[in-house]
């Protein structure tokens, strides 16, 4: 915002606008700035001159200066004069000198008071300040220097990611154990069941150790009770028979007899071991297929234990992709909030800066132009590099 | 009380009863057996003993009745007692082995139902065997226990 000289000078370079009129004073209350510090119509309380505004001040605290300006031009001179006493170009202190009323004009323009010609300095009043072309480029300087640097944002807002709840990596030690579990039961019982095989084989072994109908005490006609066939054979010969011819047939049919006997026990021997060969066999089948059925029993609960796994599983990763979706909404908001609230920070500030830089432009372009041309112009000094004094300062 | 065949274990008891059953009906019939193979023995025997003592009675008779019709003595050569001595003789000898050999068939029926005794003895234990261990080797107890946990009912 404007202080209260700058403000002076930009008014009185803009020249009197149609300016409203100043509300009533009451008694003792200092008006605001009146940026003007005089009046069309030298009213009470719009004067130069008034009492209780910033430019009454100044003229009852500076004698020097004209005490009854009349237009912008001249009060541009008695601020001039007075920033120049202040040490803005000069040395400190207050107007010693007269301010001299400018000749030309009069500055009555449009506020003539009667009479052509201008008032002329009324007596005795001091020679205006001259500006010498070294203090017009330090002034220069300082104006551009001066410009107010643009104000920084800082560093960026950032909040901590947002992290979520942890979530327990899944376990499977319950599967893990029943598999184990299952695995020594199977175990366990396959080799309960190669016992029982072996106890099988075993057994079967000692119980056909021999073959029941490989007898060796079975009777036969040539051991028959009674006389031995020596025996008849003798007997017969003793009383003149032939033996041969009479017991041939007896005997042969005897011999017949014993043959059938031997060829049935044969029969049924071999049965007997047949029978033994496939209990052999059987014992291998049963034992076999007892082992695929541990088999089968491991795979199902295998199966079983991964299934309830797989289920369990799938429920954790639903949860837990749920938690990264969270996360990911979480840290995109939060990232949205961050990078919205820098943008809106850089936006404002680069507003402001805008904005002070061109008032700062303007009220320097005022004052350069209400207060340092008139002074260039008379002084018949060079104007610098204008370009320059945009563009310089800013720190 | 609650069957522990649910739990995978075998009444082993019950397969051993069943063993002993067998060995005592074995014991007892092999033990009827061999008395009637004696019985029959012995009875055979006495058969061969008398046919053996009616011939040596007999024999002389026969001779004495040659001698009556002068078809024999000293010097005398029979064609007609030749013959039938030799048919008398024949006979005898015929029906003696005959007997024995009924005597041994007898024996060897006997011999015959010891062996299919034997026989049947084996087969019932082994399978008896067979079914016990079997039952054995398929008991789960272990699985059994831990189905509910597998999913299976």
């Amino acid at each position: 915002m404007a202080t209260g000289w700058q403000q002076l000078g930009a008014a009185a370079y803009l020249g009197a606008p149609s300016k409203p009129k100043a509300p009533a004073r009451k008694p003792g209350e200092k008006t605001p700035l009146n940026p003007l510090g005089y009046a069309a119509d030298s009213t009470a309380g719009s004067s130069w001159l008034a009492p209780g505004t910033y430019s009454g001040d100044l003229a009852a605290a500076n004698p020097g200066l004209i005490q009854d300006a009349r237009n912008p031009e001249e009060v541009n001179r008695n601020i001039y004069a007075y920033m120049t006493a202040q040490g803005n170009g000069g040395g400190g202190g207050t107007p010693t000198g007269t301010i001299r009323r400018p000749v030309v004009g009069g500055g009555s323009a449009s506020r003539s008071r009667g009479g052509g010609g201008g008032g002329g300095g009324g007596g005795g009043a001091a020679a205006p300040p001259q500006l010498t072309q070294e203090q017009l480029a330090q002034m220069w300087a300082l104006l551009g220097q001066a410009r107010p640097g643009a104000q920084q944002a800082g560093p960026a807002f950032d909040a901590p990611d947002y992290a979520g709840p942890q979530i327990s990596p899944f376990d499977t030690s319950m599967y893990d154990n029943l598999r184990t579990q299952l695995g020594q039961a199977v175990t366990n019982d396959r080799a309960q069941s190669d016992q029982a095989y072996a106890a099988l084989n075993s057994f079967m072994q000692r119980n056909y150790a021999a073959n029941p109908y490989e007898m060796q005490g079975a009777a036969n006609f040539g051991q028959a009770p009674g006389q031995s066939q020596d025996a008849i054979q003798r007997m017969l010969a003793s009383q003149g028979a032939n033996p041969q011819a009479l017991t041939r047939g007896a005997r042969s049919d005897a011999i017949g007899a014993d043959q059938a006997f031997g060829n049935l026990l044969g029969i049924l021997g071999q049965n007997q071991a047949r029978d033994y060969t496939n209990r052999q066999y059987a014992a291998q089948q049963d034992q076999a297929n007892t082992g695929r059925m541990y088999d089968m029993a491991k795979l199902q609960g295998d199966t079983g234990i991964g299934l309830q796994q797989g289920a369990a599983k799938d429920q954790w990763q639903q949860r837990y992709d749920q938690r990264a979706a969270d996360i990911y909404n979480q840290q995109y908001q939060g990232n949205l909030a961050e990078q919205q609230a820098n943008w809106q920070r850089a936006n404002q500030l680069s507003d402001t800066n805008y904005s002070t830089n061109n008032q700062y432009t303007n009220a320097m372009l005022q004052s350069v132009m209400g207060n340092l041309l008139p002074l260039i112009i008379q002084g018949g000094l060079s104007v610098p590099d204008i370009q320059a004094l945009l563009t310089q300062g800013g720190q | 009380m609650a069957s522990l065949e649910g739990y995978g274990v075998v009444d082993t008891g019950a397969y051993q009863r069943q063993a002993d059953a067998l060995n005592y009906r074995f014991n007892t019939d092999s033990a009827n057996n061999a008395y009637g193979r004696f019985l029959s023995q012995q009875r055979g025997s006495r058969s061969l003993g008398d046919l053996t003592q009616n011939f040596n009675r007999s024999l002389p008779s026969a001779y004495a009745g040659f001698g009556q019709r002068g078809l024999s003595g000293g010097g005398i050569r029979s064609g007609t007692m030749n013959r039938s001595m030799n048919n008398y003789l024949g006979d005898y000898a015929q029906n003696y082995m005959r007997a024995q050999q009924d005597l041994t068939q007898n024996l060897q029926g006997f011999d015959l139902a010891q062996a299919n005794l034997g026989a049947g003895l084996q087969f019932n234990l082994a399978d008896l065997e067979t079914q016990k261990q079997n039952a054995i080797a398929r008991a789960a107890q272990g699985l059994e226990a831990l189905r509910p946990y597998f999913g299976g009912t």
